[in-house]
């Protein structure tokens, strides 16, 4: 029992005892652990940002003109392509969409939003809302942003683009649907199309037209023949709806650069962490030896060596968080971070991995100490 | 100078790995000062080059060249009010063009003629009807000098005829084409659709006061907002918050390197007290002992600069043709240096340490 005792009290004495050096390196992981929080936090607020409004898409497909390089803005189709498409075998239904970013006129202030335009009931607008309801066919009207009620945004609200075009009643709130990191407006095609007309005259188009149709698969259909089909009728870019958000711009590059700058830091971390674990095992060397020859297995003391590397680890982390927290409480609303708890939890984690791998060299010089010869040089 | 080199000899797997991580931290800071320059470079270069000291956009664009649309002619109407010496319609409108690395998103920034001019040329001739002006780094998504270039939709042709620099607009591959082609090259992409102005580029005449034409302007043309190019540059949307999130990420990354080479030396200089205080008993000086560390901790961030640059430059030959990434030298050496001037200013702290020792120490407890 005793010697229970003392393994678990002798990596927090030890800690308590030097606790000017722990700090340090404390104050060095949280420095590095804040850096890591923080690109998580962006990751996830400008993914979220990007592609919202289309992963929660009830649609399935999302068919682009050929030459738009599958970007909403570039593409355009006709809506008479609708019924076409909707004839393809293993097509269950099809809507269209358009999209703007534009400036809208709020009780005295502006704010920028990105107006989506919808079929009612066809795939593509939002599968729910958080309060209210979605606008109906040949209404004026909107489900908009959760985001915008910090703007004086309510049910019954008016809202205009500065540009002109018809004003949209708000008839209902979305939550999590941004589009170009901007907080969605989500109307019918009718009005998308009156107000990109107002915003963008050289978009203007003699036939009807969205800018992309999304459509919903039966059961049984198979993704890739089905798009194939409607590339072949249509002459354009069917894409999945994960493909689709890919190709927002700069989505994945961004993702992608972010999650390489985390592990580049998680590195870093691992690498900091060997750093102390191998200056403090050189230190107590001789210490460490003498308490194999007094009786302490080595287990116990590479698991108190590992908790004194990975309590410096587990209070950078909690402090990183509290500072990330404390940084997006400061941002402004706009401000594109977030930090959802299953990432947190994944990245704590991870940080928590480095720090024990970074012990590991240092474990293994533990683990290797003879107390036969211990004894000899004492 | 040998007795830095000799101790960080005499331990040469920790030496290795802490050169390596500040070798990984100076790379961070680096790489995201390039990655930062870069964005801002391409977000705001077409306005930040554009000779013009005033920009008219429409009131309802919150300072977005993208979001803005003029009426046909204002123009002419700006044109007459006092103060102004020169007035050209600017448009821009994205297009997708096939070049050697597959096709990419290009911006066609129009420009009109008897305005503020065009940007300076590097290279080659100012565009007439059917030309283009390119950026410097765009050769290698096919848009060298004399390449011709053909903007999809809509089927129309273009020549390079000069290269100038620094001329990006919103990130993307951009040409500068006068003013009637590029509305050519939007009408034949978009035939219902009017090609209509984005913004006005205006050029005060010399001595007039820029706030003063700028009020002059927003009320003889009502619907407008008028920035100065300073002003325009910094309201580029998202070019502000680009700024703001990479300084924070710099400079935590630069203070995360700053502390782990403090952190480092503070241990080993701990853990060396014993011969230190030998050293100090032999005759050593103080300032001598803790020049040793301050010449460590250089050696180390020397070293391991010298490898984030190396990583920087091979990442940067890396970086795509349509997102080209350029190791500034300027950068890398600032960068360096405050890293260098940060590690050795945190190494004040085992200096001091070292200051604090007592010669006499080593002859009462040998």
């Amino acid at each position: 029992m005793k010697g229970a005792g003392f393994a678990a009290s002798w990596p927090v004495r030890e800690l308590w005892r030097r606790r000017g050096r722990f700090a340090g390196v404390t104050v060095t992981l949280t420095v590095l652990c804040t850096l890591a929080v923080i690109l998580v936090s962006l990751g996830s607020g400008l993914w979220a940002g990007a592609t919202g409004a289309l992963r929660s898409s009830p649609a399935d497909l999302v068919v682009f003109s050929r030459d738009s390089l599958s970007l909403f803005p570039r593409s355009r189709i006709a809506l008479a392509a609708i019924p076409q498409i909707g004839r393809v075998r293993g097509v269950a239904a099809v809507g269209a969409l358009g999209t703007l970013t534009t400036t809208v006129a709020l009780r005295g202030a502006t704010a920028s939003v990105a107006v989506i335009g919808a079929i009612p009931g066809r795939p593509g607008a939002p599968a729910a809302v958080v309060s209210g309801r979605l606008p109906r066919r040949g209404e004026d009207s909107a489900a908009v942003d959760v985001a915008l009620r910090a703007e004086g945004v309510r049910l019954g609200s008016r809202i205009r683009q500065a540009a002109g075009g018809p004003p949209l009643r708000v008839v209902g709130f979305v939550a999590d649907q941004r589009f170009e990191l901007l907080p969605t407006v989500w109307t019918t095609l009718t009005a998308w199309q009156a107000l990109s007309a107002a915003a963008r005259p050289e978009t203007r188009t003699a036939a009807p037209a969205a800018q992309v149709l999304t459509i919903r698969l039966t059961p049984s259909a198979d993704a890739a023949t089905v798009a194939r089909a409607v590339d072949a009728q249509l002459a354009a870019t069917t894409l999945t709806r994960s493909q689709a958000i890919l190709a927002i711009p700069g989505a994945a590059a961004m993702r992608s650069t972010i999650n390489e700058l985390i592990a580049a830091v998680l590195l870093v971390a691992a690498g900091v962490t060997a750093l102390f674990a191998a200056l403090y095992t050189a230190e107590r060397r001789s210490e460490l030896a003498r308490l194999r020859a007094l009786g302490s297995s080595a287990a116990r003391l590479a698991a108190g060596l590992l908790a004194q590397a990975e309590a410096p680890v587990i209070i950078g982390t909690a402090a990183a968080y509290g500072i990330t927290a404390a940084l997006i409480a400061a941002a402004p609303p706009q401000f594109p971070v977030a930090l959802p708890l299953t990432r947190a939890l994944g990245l704590a984690g991870l940080i928590m991995a480095a720090g024990a791998a970074g012990t590991g060299l240092s474990l293994l010089r533990v683990l290797r100490i003879d107390p036969a010869i211990t004894v000899e040089d004492l | 100078m040998s007795l830095s080199v000799i101790q960080l000899r005499r331990a040469p797997v920790r030496t290795a790995l802490l050169v390596v991580v500040v070798a990984a931290l100076v790379f961070l800071v680096e790489y995201l000062a390039t990655l930062s320059a870069t964005l801002q470079a391409f977000s705001t270069g077409a306005l930040a080059h554009l000779p013009a000291s005033l920009i008219v956009y429409s009131g309802a664009a919150e300072g977005s060249l993208d979001a803005s649309r003029l009426p046909p002619r204002l123009a002419l109407r700006a044109a007459r009010v006092r103060g102004v010496a020169a007035v050209a319609e600017l448009g821009v409108a994205d297009f997708t063009v096939a070049g050697p690395g597959g096709r990419y998103e290009l911006a066609l920034v129009g420009l009109g003629s008897g305005g503020p001019g065009w940007p300076p040329l590097v290279s080659g001739r100012l565009p007439g009807p059917g030309g283009v002006l390119v950026d410097a780094t765009e050769g290698a998504a096919g848009l060298g000098q004399g390449r011709r270039v053909a903007p999809e939709p809509g089927g129309i042709v273009l020549r390079v005829t000069g290269v100038a620099s620094g001329v990006r607009y919103d990130g993307l591959v951009t040409a500068w084409a006068a003013f009637g082609t590029w509305a050519r090259a939007v009408r034949a992409a978009s035939p219902g659709g009017a090609a209509v102005p984005n913004a006005l580029a205006v050029r005060a005449r010399p001595g007039v006061p820029l706030a003063a034409l700028a009020r002059r302007l927003a009320a003889a043309l009502p619907g407008t907002r008028v920035l100065t190019r300073a002003a325009a540059v910094a309201d580029v949307p998202g070019a502000s918050v680009i700024a703001v999130t990479f300084d924070l990420l710099i400079t935590v990354a630069f203070l995360a390197a700053v502390l782990v080479v403090s952190s480092v030396f503070l241990l080993v200089t701990v853990q060396r007290l014993r011969v230190w205080v030998l050293l100090r008993a032999l005759g050593a000086s103080a300032g001598r002992l803790g020049l040793a560390i301050l010449a460590q901790a250089a050696l180390v961030v020397v070293a391991g600069s010298v490898v984030a640059s190396a990583a920087l430059v091979l990442a940067a030959g890396a970086s795509g043709a349509t997102f080209p990434l350029r190791a500034a030298p300027g950068l890398v050496a600032t960068t360096v240096l405050s890293v260098l001037i940060g590690a050795c200013v945190s190494c004040l702290l085992p200096v001091r340490r070292i200051g604090r020792i007592d010669p006499a120490a080593a002859v009462v407890q040998p």
